[in-house]
């Protein structure tokens, strides 16, 4: 071969050469100096377990803790040490059946092998723990694991404090990945709120793992371990006493109660009717009961003292006349001569209650008598100001008194999700009147109606403005923190702000109103809050309201303070469909008064306390709501399932006709709903006023 | 028969056979480390037939036998048949076309009954017997074009089909026998161009395309100052290196970038 070259072939030698070199290069690469498997490798010996801290606790205003910690057992099993075990009695002992239990065993091998342990039965009741703590040395292979929950030692405070769960693929996501799977995080309320704080810090212990996956000691003797730091505790303002007495009185009730200290902005009590144990949301009976509460029409989950919006009514009248005053429309002697119905804008409405003349002489006279006439009047002075040229101009500015006063915007309490009612723009009017609009189209925003529409809290708020002469602190619920940190100061320091944006409103026109809402409780509507020794000032509201575009019986609304000359209390109160509003809402809050600031009740309120509480008022569309929901859900399922049984029941008088056992009657096919159907059935149903159709006749005493 | 045994003996290569075993034993240890589940028993699934390993060890042990059918066969038998062989391979791999099946993506598989069959690696064998059996023709004379062309044809139909059954990983491996040519007297600048090719390729999805394009007009604009003295003389040169250049950058801006974007759709 005369082409054959020596050189070439060391070439290609060379050539080989270099390829290992660059593959024996990478794989130096990868295992020397790259970190990007040391992970998965340290993964197959170390395990990282994680040590999970006590959250921390909540107390109320005296240190009482009303949201604690406790211990709960789950019972574990290893399957490879399950041996020669009465299957049948333990299976009594643990309300299965043996099939049941195979399953279970043959799920833990599956998922975590026959040598590791595994939840058999996630958080026993106490019955089935003490049961099994006195068969325990019977079954080998099973054992129990504690495991801290959450208790609410008063049983109050539900939609306050909220409730823990197993924490979301999204909520991991967001903390960027911080949580794991399986991690507990606080859903609702306070818990949600200052998780941060409440959480504590994770610890991790390496232990080192065996070639069977069984943790057989520590690594590197613990040094790389960190402990768990314990959950910081809250104070807050509640006051637990108030808190039960507020939540007893909402038994049975739908609506919402707020109560304020005035000087602080601290939320002493804040309940929503109706309520629910919240132990009830802790524990092995989690996913029942939260199911059950779901699916009630009166929605329970729903905090309503901060997501029900409501028309004031004429709670809101005291802000009218504060308005009117400032803006100098009118002076504490202006005097209306109403005659039962005010005339001003023709038709006569909005109509009063009372029709003897000198009911509304002056400002304290008819805010005493609630005349719808008078406020109506001085709310169309305010928007019709001459200084202003048109009702657009006059409006943008008494819709800048409403922001300042809380209505409208969200006040920013330390619960989630609050809601920021409705103070309707001139933008918004100008599209549903497609801009032809006066002072007489709204003119029933003057007594707290049209599309005027506040939660309890903004009510409450309201009021600590009137009764602190122009400033308020943002409400929330809590004092301070343990040990509390920069981060935790600077979270907190909204809450310690004073905001003094109405203290340009003249003492002369705080206390022109102060005197009238005490004479409400003196002479006018509200005597039945009258508490002897302290002087209560407080205004009632009856406030008309629409479902769904049918209306429905008036809400009983009430605000208050006391005492007048050093308040200590303001609460704010909405029954939802309750009638007057001295007739609930106004004992309600006597009798949270007296428990304040008497720490203890009257004889008579202590009557008023059982009756109401006996009183079952619920909203007359509410068993209509229960029966769409129920019949829905019910529909669903049977379509779900191909099973009718249950759904029966809800056909109303039709009962299944029985023709032949082993067919299965099939009267869905022309009910298919669809799976979103039910959640439209669950709008919100409480009271929105449609202005256009309905305006207001005259309920506002 | 005693004389024959010895011939045998001594025309085995024990250094490959050897190093053929640790391949052998390296692929079935690294089968059994990533696929053996905690608690099975060893002995019994590598006898089974039910884990990858245990297939892999069977296939071995045929393979073992196989190849001692080959050593046991006379040297003659190969040159004698190599054509045969590629003929064989070709005709098998046009029968890809109709018969194979897909297979995570490419369509180089014909099924029998269990047996998955995949004629392109069967190919690299038969290709190797001929391009030898052609290299070693008496009157071979490898200077010439046209026997170079020739090898290159044996080589490159077989990639060119493997390359249409979708089997681009496979195909890259026939190119290995042009280092063959190379050692028999193939101009090194084939060689060269097919490694700056490679290279430019694998650059191209490593680095930043920016980047990579101005490393491109650095080396060339170096190229053009060292060799200032002979574009002086021959200003062609200076075209050839800005053409070069040009198809470089073009390949690396536009050429890698489509074939990778049809080659993932196919794949998806």
């Amino acid at each position: 071969m005369s082409v054959f070259n020596q050189s070439r072939s060391y070439i290609i030698r060379a050539i080989f050469l270099a390829v290992f070199l660059v593959i024996l290069g990478q794989l130096v690469n990868l295992q020397i100096f790259s970190r990007k498997y040391h992970e998965l490798a340290r993964d197959n010996a170390v395990f990282a377990k994680i040590v999970y801290p006590e959250r921390g606790i909540i107390f109320d205003r005296n240190g009482k803790p009303i949201l604690n910690n406790t211990i709960m057992f789950d019972l574990m099993v290893t399957p490879a040490e399950v041996k020669n075990i009465d299957t049948v009695a333990f299976c009594k002992l643990m309300n299965i059946d043996t099939t049941e239990f195979r399953e279970r065993i043959i799920e833990a091998i599956i998922k975590n092998s026959r040598v590791r342990p595994s939840i058999f039965i996630s958080l026993l009741t106490p019955q089935m723990q003490a049961r099994f703590e006195e068969n325990n040395w019977r079954f080998s292979g099973f054992n129990l694991q504690a495991r801290p929950v959450r208790t609410y030692p008063s049983n109050v405070g539900a939609q306050v404090l909220g409730y823990i769960g197993e924490v979301s693929p999204t909520e991991i996501e967001r903390s960027s990945k911080y949580y794991r799977m399986g991690d507990y995080i606080g859903k609702n309320g306070l818990e949600r709120t200052y998780e941060s704080v409440l959480m504590g810090q994770r610890g991790v212990e390496y232990m080192i793992k065996d070639n069977k996956n069984r943790l057989v000691g520590h690594y590197e003797n613990g040094e790389f371990d960190t402990t768990a730091t314990a959950g910081r505790g809250l104070k807050t303002f509640i006051d637990v006493e108030l808190q039960q007495l507020a939540e007893k009185l909402f038994t049975d009730k739908l609506g919402g109660v707020v109560a304020i200290d005035p000087k602080t902005g601290g939320i002493l009590a804040m309940a929503s009717g109706p309520t629910f144990n919240p132990n009830d949301l802790t524990g092995p009976d989690f996913r029942k009961n939260y199911g059950e509460l779901q699916m009630l029409a009166t929605r329970p989950l729903l905090n309503r003292a901060i997501k029900g919006e409501y028309p004031p009514g004429s709670t809101f009248k005291p802000i009218g006349g504060l308005i009117a005053l400032d803006q100098g429309v009118i002076t504490p002697s202006y005097g209306y001569a109403c005659g039962g119905r005010y005339y001003g804008c023709g038709g006569g409405k909005p109509a009063c209650t009372h029709s003897n003349a000198g009911h509304a002489a002056n400002l304290r006279l008819a805010t005493a008598n609630s005349c719808n006439s008078y406020f109506t009047d001085i709310y169309r002075k305010v928007v019709d100001n001459p200084k202003y040229g048109s009702v657009k101009k006059g409006y943008a500015v008494w819709e800048e008194y409403m922001h300042n006063f809380g209505f409208g915007v969200r006040l920013g309490v330390d619960l989630p999700s609050e809601d920021n009612g409705n103070v309707t723009t001139v933008a918004r009017y100008d599209k549903i009147y497609k801009n032809s609009w006066n002072s007489c189209t709204n003119l029933t925003l003057g007594i707290g109606q049209d599309q005027m529409l506040a939660t309890p809290l903004q009510l409450a708020n309201s009021v600590c403005i009137i009764a602190n002469k122009g400033y308020y602190y943002t409400p929330h619920f809590v004092d301070s923190i343990e040990n509390e940190t920069i981060a935790d100061t600077a979270f907190l320091s909204r809450y310690r702000k004073k905001h003094s944006v109405l203290t340009h409103i003249s003492d002369t026109a705080y206390n022109a109103i102060i005197r009238g809402m005490e004479d409400v409780v003196l002479i006018g509507t509200a005597r039945t809050a009258q508490i002897p020794g302290i002087n209560v000032c407080a205004k009632t509201g009856t406030a008309q309201n629409f479902h769904r575009g049918k209306e429905q019986k008036e809400h009983s609304v009430f605000v208050c303070f006391a005492p007048k000359e050093n308040p200590k209390i303001a609460i704010a109160i909405v029954v939802q469909n309750g009638g007057y509003g001295a007739t609930w809402a106004g004992r309600m809050s006597r009798i949270l008064m007296e428990q304040y600031l008497l720490d203890s009740l009257t004889d008579k309120s202590k009557a008023d306390l059982e009756s109401i509480s006996k009183t079952k008022i619920i909203p007359a569309f509410i068993p209509r709501e229960q029966y769409i929901m129920d019949s829905t859900s019910a529909a669903f399922y049977a379509n779900l399932r191909k099973d009718s049984t249950n759904y029966w029941k809800y056909l109303r008088g039709d009962k299944p006709v029985k023709k032949d056992s082993s067919k299965v009657v099939t009267p869905l096919k022309t009910t298919k709903i669809p799976a979103n159907k039910k959640v439209n059935e669950r709008k919100e149903y409480w009271a929105i006023t449609d202005n256009k159709k309905n305006i207001p006749k005259a309920a506002n005493i | 028969m005693n004389q024959r045994k010895t011939e045998i003996s001594k025309g085995v290569d024990y250094i490959l056979i050897i190093v053929y075993f640790i391949l052998l034993a390296i692929g079935l240890l690294a089968i059994f480390a990533v696929t053996y589940k905690d608690g099975d028993p060893v002995l019994q699934s590598f006898i089974g037939y039910k884990t990858d390993y245990s297939k892999q060890f069977y296939y071995a042990c045929v393979a073992m036998i196989l190849g001692l059918f080959i050593i046991l066969t006379d040297s003659k038998f190969f040159p004698a048949t190599a054509n045969l062989w590629y003929a064989g391979g070709i005709l098998l791999l046009l029968l890809v076309f109709p018969f194979h099946s897909a297979v995570k993506g490419t369509e180089s598989i014909i099924r029998l009954g269990g047996f998955q069959f995949q004629p392109a690696e069967f190919c690299k064998i038969s290709v190797a017997l001929a391009l030898a059996k052609y290299l070693s023709l008496p009157e071979m004379d490898f200077s010439k074009p046209k026997s170079q062309l020739i090898a290159a044809i044996i080589t490159l139909v077989p990639a060119v089909l493997t390359v249409l059954q979708k089997e681009t990983g496979l195909a890259l491996v026939f190119f290995a026998f042009f280092l063959v040519m190379f050692r028999e007297g193939l101009p090194p600048i084939y060689i060269v161009i097919g490694f700056v090719a490679a290279a430019l390729v694998i650059t191209t999805l490593l680095v930043d395309k920016n980047i990579l394009a101005i490393i491109l007009t650095v080396i060339t604009a170096i190229v053009i100052f060292f060799s200032q003295r002979q574009i002086k003389r021959d200003k062609g040169l200076l075209v050839k290196i800005i053409l070069i250049w040009l198809l470089c950058v073009g390949v690396q801006r536009f050429g890698v970038p489509f074939y990778s974007h049809m080659f993932l759709k196919n794949i998806r």
